[in-house]
């Protein structure tokens, strides 16, 4: 690293393109049947993994740590990390694993949690519903968007934490 | 049709979660990546990297006890990086704009959302051969230049190129 530079310097550099060097000049852009082959191993592999035997204890923790909010107030910052960790994971594989509204309710969650560090008792009951619905949606194996069920589902809690 | 080789490249997985792990792997042997080495946290992925020489790494966000932010600013500031230039890719469940910008700030290559597709994936690793940004150092960055576009804009550019591999700012 240089030193300290001038205020308001900005030093541009161009470093060698390895990987284009490691790749060769032949290709460009996409290859179609490259990316057809991708795609299907990947639904394949997909359909092996079984998202609810990982989700549930995760879920459990999650319900676990909502409970903490109240019995352990002094401790909110840390088990409202610890919340948004576990479901902020959950929302990521979801959708890649089958259950997309898990995704979607986690998604409310983490937008519900950003940046708080504390919560009324009111507030832990709406995480304590979210939560709730991600181990109804589980536990059910509602999968893709979970048909009507699904739909009023996540209506009813987007109404809850507007 | 003569494509890339990708069989050459050297790819480093980074993901707490075995499941994704795996994901990406099968993705990537898909394209004909045949060099795939796996990590579970930032800091597994620094013991790798100084095994291997590593030309891609895809690291998750959320991981404990070093994510995929600390690892990425590490890489790119910290005198023991192993590669400073290495492309990241950041996987991460956060969409949120405010989230991007920080990841964009610790120096990542590309942000991908999840879920993870083939096709986004791929894209990514596309863009990285075909349209490397140059890095740029201020007083509080180091990293790939952040203006993805090089649109026209106001004022002086006070931009220089140096050092050995420097060439035009424009260029």
């Amino acid at each position: 690293m240089s030193g300290e530079k001038p205020k308001g310097a900005v030093e541009v550099i161009h470093p060698p393109n390895k990987i284009k060097a490691r790749v060769g000049p032949a290709g460009k852009g996409m290859d179609p049947n490259l990316l057809a082959r991708a795609e299907a191993a990947m639904v394949k592999a997909q359909e092996q993994v079984d998202f609810p035997s990982q989700a549930n204890p995760e879920l459990a923790r999650a319900a676990a740590t909502v409970a903490l909010l109240l019995s352990d107030r002094e401790n909110q910052a840390k088990h409202l990390s610890t919340l948004f960790n576990i479901v902020h994971d959950l929302r990521g594989g979801g959708g890649n694993f089958g259950y997309p509204l898990v995704t979607r309710i986690g998604g409310m969650l983490c937008r519900y949690l950003e940046g708080r560090t504390t919560v009324s008792m009111a507030e832990v009951e709406v995480l304590r519903s979210l939560v709730d619905a991600m181990r109804a949606v589980v536990g059910n194996k509602l999968k893709g968007d979970g048909g009507s069920v699904g739909q009023e589902l996540c209506t009813g809690l987007e109404r809850l934490i507007v | 049709m003569m494509g890339y080789r990708l069989d050459r490249l050297a790819v480093l997985i980074v993901d707490d979660n075995q499941h994704m792990r795996g994901l990406v792997r099968t993705i990537l042997e898909s394209l004909g990546v045949s060099q795939i080495i796996e990590a579970r946290d930032g800091a597994h992925a620094l013991e790798k990297m100084g095994q291997a020489p590593i030309d891609l790494i895809i690291a998750d966000w959320n991981m404990e006890p070093t994510d995929g932010l600390a690892l990425t600013r590490h890489l790119r500031t910290s005198p023991d990086s192993p590669d400073q230039f290495v492309p990241v890719i950041m996987l991460s469940g956060h969409t949120e704009r405010a989230r991007v910008t920080l990841a964009r700030d610790a120096g990542v290559t590309e942000f991908m959302a999840k879920p993870v597709s083939a096709r986004s994936l791929y894209a990514r690793i596309v863009s990285i051969i075909e349209n490397p940004r140059p890095f740029v150092r201020t007083n509080g960055y180091f990293g790939p230049d952040r203006r993805r576009q090089m649109l026209p804009f106001e004022g002086q550019d006070r931009r220089k190129p140096s050092g050995a591999h420097a060439a035009s700012p424009r260029g």
